[in-house]
């Protein structure tokens, strides 16, 4: 009860709000921009808010957070460039629905339900942080290995029609993350002796060339290019329309926020999770997923958004990151001189106070905001493709470079755009292999880690996979690889033939 | 309708621009340490800079230092041992320096990275290094071609004692228990690590030299090793003591053995690992991670004097008095004053831990390559 | 002799051919690294994951063969139309391309502004905007707002 006086005194001091206000705006303007992250805002603003006070660093750093993954989905459905890897999985459906014409529809649902995530993870985050944590402590490095492979599983599966093609993806995906000095022993590995290579093939010029550059490349190799304009849509949004998905979203949050809580697992997995439930619940969406179908929108957003509640969760309690933002903010703790850590939620209720204050807050505004932007912008649309590609491309050159200040991640985004380009023509998806890029040192390492903690065991097979969450894994994603293998998925579909015959 | 676009970019825009504007007015105003994510080519460049500058300094032959403010290296990530310390040391440098110290954290191949940085910057004093023990071995573990002989030291520090820590479920009460566990069963009590040729692996090679061996999984960083004992997915690990006062205290994790000469401040009851394993004694001698701030070999004597002479006031600071004792740190400058016990305190352990490593086969190149003595 | 032919042109045969060589060469890639290391050993090296991967690799492109086989059966003739769409437009992604690798190394040498610029007005005339006023407005005013929010407002040292 304390407390809940105590979050909403901070939510209504002026200051307080100015400072999540500046933090929403920076937010949505390093969100929606491919390439600018909200990593790289919040690394800034650390330089910036160092000789604040906590509560103001801590505010406009809730702020820049909360919108800022929200805003990734203004990209995402404008111009098909995810702003961030968790916003993948809304170009899905979001672009097409925006080609379309419908692309105000489609951010209405993105700011709804992104408002709706952000909330309910914050809210977990004050109410259950101690029972996740200790749910999250019980993943063993054999239960990451194999979140992450059921979720590229699931990739594969989702994103294209050929299952084969869709792994393959993921493959080439997993193969690049290996790039680089090797996190477990520390020694380079397939650099083939270039420096450049040391530090591995970052996220982002790989995201920005493969969805960016590589769709400049196809809409002009299509002949969009010359003039066509897609036409938007009056339409008007019911409210009750849009609450109709509230509670498959709550669904979709809890999805976020746990796999937030897992740290290294993070957005991307929890929106591409979230996703392939939510086709398994809508057995007859409005129109089928991967041409627009708002379910997939409310899936992703609404987990991708959790996911800052449940990443914020380790890092309170275990001082473990759950992604890379909250990695910058728990060095903003340090700098304040706060050391997060078991006993942390109880000896500076203040600070947890300001953080779920800003948190609150920031939602607010992430909904002010995206309805005050989203009529706005979701024109983008309708500018002539002659006019917008060249300055898209602009744009990925910027992003592909502002990450780390090179010039050779720029040549990285150049090449990832013409393979990225190569794959759609040939029928591969492009988002299983950013995914793959993104949990691939993730997968290796736990891997390597697994086998070694098994191998000291005598019964190596139980070590490995003898606890309930990892069996559960273990069958999800056997059951997703052998469901679409073409020989199995034939005499399943022979069999309900059967039985409606 | 594209005005009104680009009227509303403006506008968001300035604001983020008003932000870091802000920003930096109060960075004039207030001189704390802070962190900065900034690059290496933008280091380089801010470096090149100053070269420049003190180039034209050394012609006048007057050293007027600090002019501007100076940039501190960690080479690992935020929060641990190396960059609390170091940040600390930095907030009282500035006191005695009158100048700010950018503290800026560069991750990466067991600190090599960051290390290359202040070799590459110039040598003018604006760049120091404060870093652990890693540069000591990289030459054998192939890592880099850097060693303490690269650098100058201003200050052996501290040195954070390694700690053994179970989960508070643990069957192991004390560390007889443990002991005896592990020779009962060797290769097979799991403990976490941060991978070959780090501070825990020396740890369990001295481990090995009394008989103890155990089942070793290495782990991305020290917090990813506290985490594996607390889900339960290793026995034990050994880690530093300020990074798991906090799991002690809550009671999360239990304290078996001081990896040190001496007990720790707080828990005078829990004993050393010598005490009972006494075949380790001599080796625990050598305090294992020590903090040193250096600068780069060819810094001028003027400009290492005035550092020197700064980081001996900045240890007297109540601040830092506090810290140390909060975080029960073994006070390595009281022990290697002048800069000969400092170098002779670098090579000697040098010889130890890199044939350590190179007798257990860690090593990927002899410490002989190197004209590194045997101990 | 036409049955290879029609096989050759298949995409997904190509394809499983292109990836079957690349996991291959991972594979021998991966074990010789492997044995090169000083102490080899397979739960923690660096190549174990690799070889995995790629015996994965090589696994699924016998899978895309096989499905390429059944394409073949299904249809023994390729499909026309889109060959010739490439033909049209190929050329065009040809020229984007080129562009960008000139635009990427002029970069360093013009500095950003100009290059952009420069970039930016080719692009436009070559996919067909005519109106001198546009074409001048938004390549110089985007050129001059991403440099100023970048350079000035982020700290990006742009070249």
């Amino acid at each position: 009860m304390d407390q809940i006086i105590g979050v909403l005194k901070w939510m209504i001091q002026p200051e307080f709000i100015l400072f999540t206000f500046i933090g929403s705006l920076a937010g949505l303007f390093v969100g929606s921009i491919p390439g600018l992250s909200v990593t790289m805002a919040t690394a800034l603003l650390v330089s910036v808010t160092y000789s604040w006070q906590t509560s103001h660093a801590l505010a406009t750093i809730m702020g820049v957070y909360v919108v800022g993954v929200y805003s990734g989905a203004l990209s995402a459905i404008l111009i098909n460039i995810p702003g961030a890897p968790s916003s993948v999985v809304t170009t899905l459906d979001g672009y097409p629905l925006a080609k379309k014409g419908e692309s105000f529809r489609a951010l209405k649902y993105a700011t709804f339900y992104s408002f709706v995530g952000s909330l309910f993870g914050l809210l977990m985050l004050w109410i259950a942080a101690k029972p996740v944590t200790n749910l999250a402590l019980k993943f063993t490095p054999m239960d990451y290995f194999l979140l992450a492979l059921f979720g590229l599983a699931t990739v594969g599966s989702l994103t294209t029609k050929s299952f084969s093609k869709g792994l393959i993806s993921a493959v080439l995906g997993l193969i690049l993350s290996m790039v680089g000095i090797d996190s477990v022993v520390g020694t380079p590995r397939l650099t083939f002796g270039m420096q450049e290579l040391n530090s591995g093939i970052s996220i982002v010029p790989a995201l920005v060339g493969l969805f960016g550059f590589s769709e400049v490349l196809f809409v002009i190799s299509n002949g969009a290019a010359d003039g066509e304009v897609a036409k938007i849509v009056k339409s008007v949004v019911k409210t009750k329309e849009l609450l109709k998905h509230f509670f498959a979203s709550l669904y979709y949050c809890i999805i976020g926020t746990f796999v937030g809580a897992l740290p290294g697992a993070g957005g991307p997995v929890a929106a591409f999770l979230a996703y392939s439930e939510a086709r398994r619940i809508n057995k007859n969406p409005s129109v089928p997923f991967g041409e627009g179908a708002v379910e997939g929108i409310v899936a992703s957003e609404s987990a991708n958004n959790a996911c800052i509640g449940g990443a914020l969760i380790p890092m309170l309690t275990l001082a473990i990151p759950g992604d890379a933002v909250t990695a910058i903010i728990l060095s903003v703790f340090y700098v304040h001189g706060l050391r997060p850590g078991p006993m942390f939620l109880m000896d500076s209720p203040d600070i947890f106070e300001i953080i779920l204050a800003g948190g609150f807050l920031g939602c607010i505004f992430l909904l002010l905001l995206g309805t005050l932007v989203a009529p706005r912008v979701s024109k983008i649309i309708s500018v002539p493709k002659n006019l917008l590609l060249p300055v898209v491309t602009v744009l990925c050159v910027i992003g592909a470079f502002a990450g780390n200040n090179r010039m050779f991640d720029v040549a990285l985004m150049f090449i990832f755009g013409i393979i990225g380009y190569f794959m759609r023509r040939r029928g591969y998806a492009v988002a299983p292999m950013t995914l793959a890029l993104v949990l691939g040192n993730m997968m290796d390492s736990n891997f390597r880690r697994a086998i070694s903690l098994a191998s000291s065991e005598s019964n190596k097979i139980a070590a490995l996979f003898g606890r309930p969450i990892t069996l559960v894994l273990l069958l999800f994603t056997i059951v997703t690889l052998l469901m679409n293998i073409p020989a199995i998925k034939r005499i399943l579909s022979k069999a309900k033939k059967e039985n409606k015959a | 309708m594209n005005f009104k676009k680009l009227l509303m970019c403006m506008l968001v825009f300035s604001l983020i621009f008003g932000v870091v504007a802000c920003g930096n007015n109060s960075k004039d105003q207030t001189t704390p340490a802070k962190i900065e994510n900034s690059t290496q080519e933008a280091d380089k460049e801010k470096a090149t800079e100053a070269n420049e500058e003190s180039n034209a300094d050394a012609k006048k032959g007057n050293v007027d230092y600090p002019k501007k403010s100076i940039t501190m290296i960690v080479p690992y990530g935020a929060g641990g041992t190396t960059d609390l310390a170091g940040r600390q040391l930095a907030i009282q440098l500035e006191k005695q320096l009158g100048q700010s110290i950018t503290v800026v954290n560069q991750p990466g191949a067991s600190g090599a990275v960051g290390c290359q940085t202040v070799l590459d910057a110039p040598s003018d004093g604006y760049t120091v290094l404060f870093t652990a023990e890693s540069l000591g071995t990289q030459r054998v573990m192939e890592l880099s071609k850097m060693s303490y002989n690269d650098f100058r030291p201003i200050m052996v520090t501290v040195n954070d004692p390694k700690v053994v820590v179970v989960n508070k479920d643990s069957k192991y009460q004390i560390l007889q228990e443990l002991v005896d566990d592990i020779k009962a069963r060797p290769g097979q009590v799991k403990m976490s690590y941060t991978g070959p040729g780090g501070s825990g692996h020396v740890q369990s090679l001295i481990y090995e030299t009394a008989g103890l061996k155990a089942a070793l999984t290495a782990y991305t960083s020290g917090s990813d090793c506290i985490v594996a004992v607390l889900g339960n997915q290793v026995d034990f690990t050994n880690s530093n003591y300020s990074s798991v006062a906090s799991y002690i205290d809550s009671g999360e994790l239990r304290l078996l053995a001081v990896s040190s000469s001496t007990p720790i401040a707080k828990y005078p009851d829990v004993p050393t690992f010598a005490e009972i394993v006494p075949e380790t004694a001599d080796a625990f001698e050598t305090p294992f991670t020590p903090l040193s701030l250096l600068v780069k070999k060819d810094v001028p004597q003027e400009i290492i004097d005035i550092l020197r002479d700064a980081a001996q006031k900045a240890i007297q600071e109540d601040d830092w008095k506090k810290f140390v004792k909060d975080n029960s740190l073994e006070e390595l400058y009281l022990k290697y004053q002048t800069e000969d016990e400092m170098m002779s305190f670098y090579k000697d352990w040098e010889s130890k831990v890199s044939w350590m490593l190179f007798d257990a086969g860690a090593a990927a190149q002899s410490p002989e390559k190197f004209e590194i003595p045997k101990p | 002799m036409s049955r290879f032919k029609t096989a050759i042109k298949n995409h997904s045969l190509q394809d499983a051919l292109l990836f079957a060589v690349f996991g291959i060469a991972l594979l021998i890639h991966a074990l010789s690294k492997h044995y090169a290391q000083a102490m080899p050993d397979w739960k923690m090296s660096p190549y174990l994951f690799p070889l995995l991967v790629s015996i994965f690799l090589i696994l699924l492109s016998t899978s895309l063969a096989a499905d390429g086989r059944r394409e073949l059966k299904q249809s023994a003739e390729p499909k026309q139309n889109e060959a010739s769409l490439q033909l049209n437009y190929g050329k065009k992604v040809l020229f984007t391309v080129l562009f960008s690798i000139v635009y990427y190394i002029l970069m360093p040498i013009l500095t950003f502004i100009p290059s952009t610029i420069l970039f930016l007005t080719v692009m436009f005339l070559y996919l067909g905007e005519r109106r001198p006023l546009v074409i001048g407005l938004i390549s110089v005013l985007t050129a001059v707002f991403v440099y100023a929010l970048f350079a000035l407002g982020l700290n990006v040292m742009l070249p």
